[in-house]
C-alpha cells in the first residue's frame, strides 16, 4: 500500500500525459478528416461551378415549370398576329395535362392547334413564332393537308394540325 | 535551502543520531537499557524525537552500520561476469565468510570503467542484524536511502579529497563508542578504491602484524584520525609511517551529506533485498525518474506537435471554406451564400442539367419547322410534283406526292437522303390512269446530322 501510495502521483502524470495526448490525437485526426472533407467539398464545388458556366452557354430543352394556360393562348394570338394569321384561321387550341416522358425526370405538355387556308409562309411564321427555347417550346408534330380552296395568286393553302409541345424538367425526388 | 538529513549512526553499544549538519546536536540511543525485542521500535521513536526536534528530512536518513558488523572479503580471480549479480556475489561470499547467502546482503565496490581489475572488494552484513530497524523505521515513514559502513564513508571522502595517495596502507583510529578506540587497517589499490580492510584492536603488535600481512609490497604506511588518537597511536608502532591528523566523523557526515543530496551512490550499499523490502525500486529511482521525465516530454511534445498540426489542419479547412464560398459568388453573383454550398452547388447543377444538357436520359424531340425546311430543301423544279400532304410526328415524316413518273418518286426520296433524313423506298400508285401516288416515310435526326434547331429554324424564317 505504502509503495503503491508513493507512486500515485507518478501513475496519475503519465495517465493524464496519456488522456491528454489521446485527446490531442483525437483533435488532430478530426481536423485532419475536417481538412481532407473540405479539399474534397472544394473540388466538388470547382467541379460543378464548371459545368454550370458550361450549360449556361447550351441551349435549353427544357423548361422548370408549366406554363399557365393564360400564357399559351396569349402565345398563340401573338403566333398569328406575328405571321399575319386570321383570328378565323385558328380553329382550336387544346392543351393537354402534362405527362411524365416514361420514367425520367421530364414531363412533356402537349398544345394542339389546328389552323386552317394558311399559307406555307404564314404556317412557318407562326410555328417560329410559337417556338419558344427558353421555356422548352417547340413544335414536335405538324400535320398538312392541302386546302380545296386557293389563296391570293392561285398560291397553295394548306389545313394544319400542330402539336406545341413544352418539354418540363420535373425530378420526382432531388435526392 | 533544503532540509538537513539524518545519519543514524551504529556504534558498539548503541546508535547515534545527528544530522549532515554539524550544527545539529547528537542523541545517543543506549540499547543496552532497552529490551532486545523493544529495541527497533526505541529507536525508531527516538529517531522520529530528533527529527521533529531538529526539524529534519525523514525522506533522507543514512543509515550506517559499525565495521565489526560487517564482513570484508577480497574475491580473487578474472571471471567476475560471474558473479554480476547480487544473488550470485552472497553465493560467492558464502565460499569465502562465514555466513549463509540466505541470511546475508552484500555490495561489491566497482572498479571505474576502463580501469584493469584483478579483484574485487565485497562487504556482507547478516540481515537479522538490521531488518528489524529498518522495518520500524519504515514503518514511521522514514525512508532510507542508504546503509552504509561507517568507516567506507570516511574512506570514501579521503579516497575523493585524495587525503592519502594512491596504492597506500593506512591506519584509521576510529571511536567505536563514546570512549571506545578501534584501529582499522585499510590497503587501497591505484584507484584508491580498497582491497583489504581489517579491524583490530589497539594493540600495537596486532596491528604490525595485519599491517604485514596486508602490506607485502612494502607501500607507504598512513596514521589518520585525530590529532590526540594518531599521536596515541604512532607512539606505540614501530614502523615507519606518516600522520595525517583529519576528524573522522566530520568525514563520514561531508560525504553522508553529499550521498544524500548529490544523487551519487557510495561504494558499498547494504540498503537492498531484504533491508529494501519496503521499497525494492528504490535502486532504479533515478533511471525511473529519468523515463518518468522522458515520457512526460513525449506526453508533452506529441501533444504540441498533435495540437500544432490540427490547427494547421483547421486553418486549411478554413481556406478550402472560403474558396469554396468565393467559387458559389463568382457562379451566383448577387446570391447569399446558404450555409451548404454543396448542397446548393448540386442542386442547381441538377436542374442545369435537366434544363440543358443533351445528354439525358430522354430523347428531347426536334422541331417540325426544321424537318419541314429540311424536306422543302429538297424538292426539285426538275420535273412536276404536287404535295398532298405532309405529316410530322416527332421527328418522323410521312408525305404524300402525286407525280408523273414512278422514276421522280424515287429522285425525291434521294433528294430527302440527302438532307439527312433515313428515307424508306417509296411506294407508288397509279391514280385516275395518268398520275402516280408516291408515299415517302422517313425519319430525320438533328443529332444525327449535327445540326442546330436553333440556325435552321431562323434560315427558314
Amino acid at each position: 500500500m505504502n509503495i503503491l501510495r508513493n507512486q500515485l502521483p507518478i501513475v496519475a502524470m503519465f495517465v493524464t500525459g496519456a488522456v491528454l495526448t489521446i485527446i490531442s490525437w483525437s483533435f488532430y485526426r478530426n481536423a485532419h478528416a475536417s481538412a481532407d472533407s473540405a479539399a474534397e467539398v472544394y473540388a466538388e464545388s470547382l467541379r460543378l461551378s464548371s459545368d454550370l458556366e458550361r450549360f449556361r452557354n447550351s441551349p435549353r430543352i427544357a423548361s422548370l415549370e408549366v406554363e399557365p394556360p393564360d400564357r399559351i393562348a396569349a402565345r398563340v394570338s401573338g403566333a398569328a398576329k406575328e405571321a399575319n394569321l386570321s383570328p378565323l384561321a385558328i380553329l382550336s387550341v387544346d392543351p393537354q395535362l402534362p405527362v411524365r416522358v416514361n420514367r425520367t425526370d421530364y414531363q412533356i405538355r402537349a398544345t394542339q392547334v389546328v389552323l386552317q387556308n394558311t399559307s406555307l409562309a404564314q404556317i412557318a411564321g407562326f410555328v417560329a413564332s410559337l417556338e419558344d427555347a427558353s421555356s422548352g417550346m417547340i413544335v414536335r408534330d405538324l400535320s398538312m393537308n392541302r386546302s380545296t380552296l386557293v389563296g391570293e395568286n392561285d398560291s397553295e393553302l394548306w389545313n394544319v394540325r400542330l402539336t406545341l409541345t413544352q418539354m418540363i424538367f420535373s425530378p420526382i425526388s432531388t435526392r | 535551502m533544503g532540509k538537513r538529513g539524518i545519519l543514524l549512526c551504529e556504534l558498539s553499544n548503541g546508535w547515534e543520531l545527528s544530522s549532515t549538519s554539524s550544527y545539529t546536536p547528537t542523541a545517543w540511543i543506549d540499547c543496552a537499557q532497552v529490551e532486545s525485542d523493544r529495541a527497533a521500535k526505541t529507536i525508531a521513536e527516538a529517531t522520529l524525537a530528533f527529527a521533529k526536534s531538529n526539524s529534519l528530512d525523514t525522506s533522507q536518513v543514512l543509515l550506517t552500520v559499525a565495521s565489526d558488523s560487517v564482513l570484508f572479503a577480497t574475491i580473487p580471480g578474472t571471471n567476475f561476469d560471474a558473479i554480476k549479480t547480487n544473488q550470485a556475489l552472497r553465493f560467492e561470499l558464502e565460499s569465502l565468510l562465514p555466513c549463509d547467502a540466505e541470511g546475508i546482503v552484500a555490495d561489491s565496490i566497482e572498479a571505474p570503467r576502463g580501469s584493469k581489475q584483478n579483484s574485487i572488494a565485497a562487504v556482507a552484513l547478516e540481515t537479522a542484524h538490521l531488518e528489524s530497524i529498518v522495518k520500524a523505521l519504515e514503518e514511521a515513514q522514514f525512508k532510507i536511502q542508504f546503509i552504509v559502513p561507517r568507516s567506507m564513508l570516511a574512506f570514501e571522502q579521503a579516497s575523493i579529497e585524495k587525503l592519502l595517495p594512491a596504492s597506500s596502507v593506512s591506519l584509521w583510529v576510529m571511536r567505536a563508542g563514546s570512549d571506545a578506540l578501534r584501529v582499522e587497517v585499510l590497503a587501497t589499490d591505484s584507484n584508491r578504491l580498497p582491497i583489504a580492510w581489517q579491524l583490530c584492536d589497539l594493540d600495537p603488535v596486532s596491528i604490525e602484524q595485519n599491517i604485514r600481512i596486508l602490506n607485502s609490497d612494502s607501500l607507504p604506511i598512513f596514521v589518520v584520525g585525530s590529532l590526540q588518537d594518531t599521536e596515541l597511536l604512532s607512539s606505540s608502532i614501530r614502523l615507519e609511517h606518516q600522520a595525517i591528523n583529519q576528524d573522522l566523523s566530520a568525514l563520514s557526515k561531508k560525504r553522508a551529506a553529499r550521498l544524500l543530496t548529490s544523487g551519487e551512490e557510495p561504494w558499498i550499499d547494504l540498503r537492498r533485498d531484504v533491508l529494501a523490502s519496503q521499497d525494492p525500486w528504490r535502486r532504479h529511482r533515478a533511471s525511473i525518474g529519468r523515463l518518468a521525465i522522458a515520457v512526460c516530454i513525449f506526453f508533452a511534445v506529441a501533444c504540441g506537435t498533435f495540437v500544432w498540426r490540427a490547427t494547421h489542419y483547421q486553418s486549411l479547412a478554413n481556406q478550402y471554406k472560403n474558396k469554396q464560398e468565393d467559387i458559389f459568388r463568382e457562379t451566383f453573383p448577387g446570391q447569399r451564400v446558404p450555409a451548404a454550398i454543396l448542397a446548393r452547388l448540386k442542386s442547381e447543377y441538377a436542374k442545369a442539367k435537366g434544363v440543358r444538357s443533351t445528354d439525358t436520359a430522354t430523347d428531347s424531340p426536334e422541331s417540325a419547322l426544321l424537318i419541314l425546311r429540311k424536306i422543302i430543301e429538297s424538292f426539285s423544279k426538275d420535273f412536276p410534283f404536287e404535295v398532298l400532304d405532309i405529316r410530322i410526328e416527332n421527328n418522323r415524316l410521312a408525305m404524300d406526292i402525286e407525280l408523273l413518273t414512278q422514276q421522280d418518286a424515287g429522285k425525291i426520296a434521294a433528294a430527302l437522303a440527302g438532307q439527312g433524313f433515313r428515307v424508306e423506298p417509296p411506294a407508288t400508285t397509279l391514280v385516275d390512269g395518268d398520275r402516280i401516288r408516291a408515299t415517302l416515310i422517313g425519319a430525320y435526326s438533328a443529332k444525327e446530322n449535327n445540326l442546330s434547331n436553333n440556325s435552321d429554324s431562323r434560315a427558314l424564317r
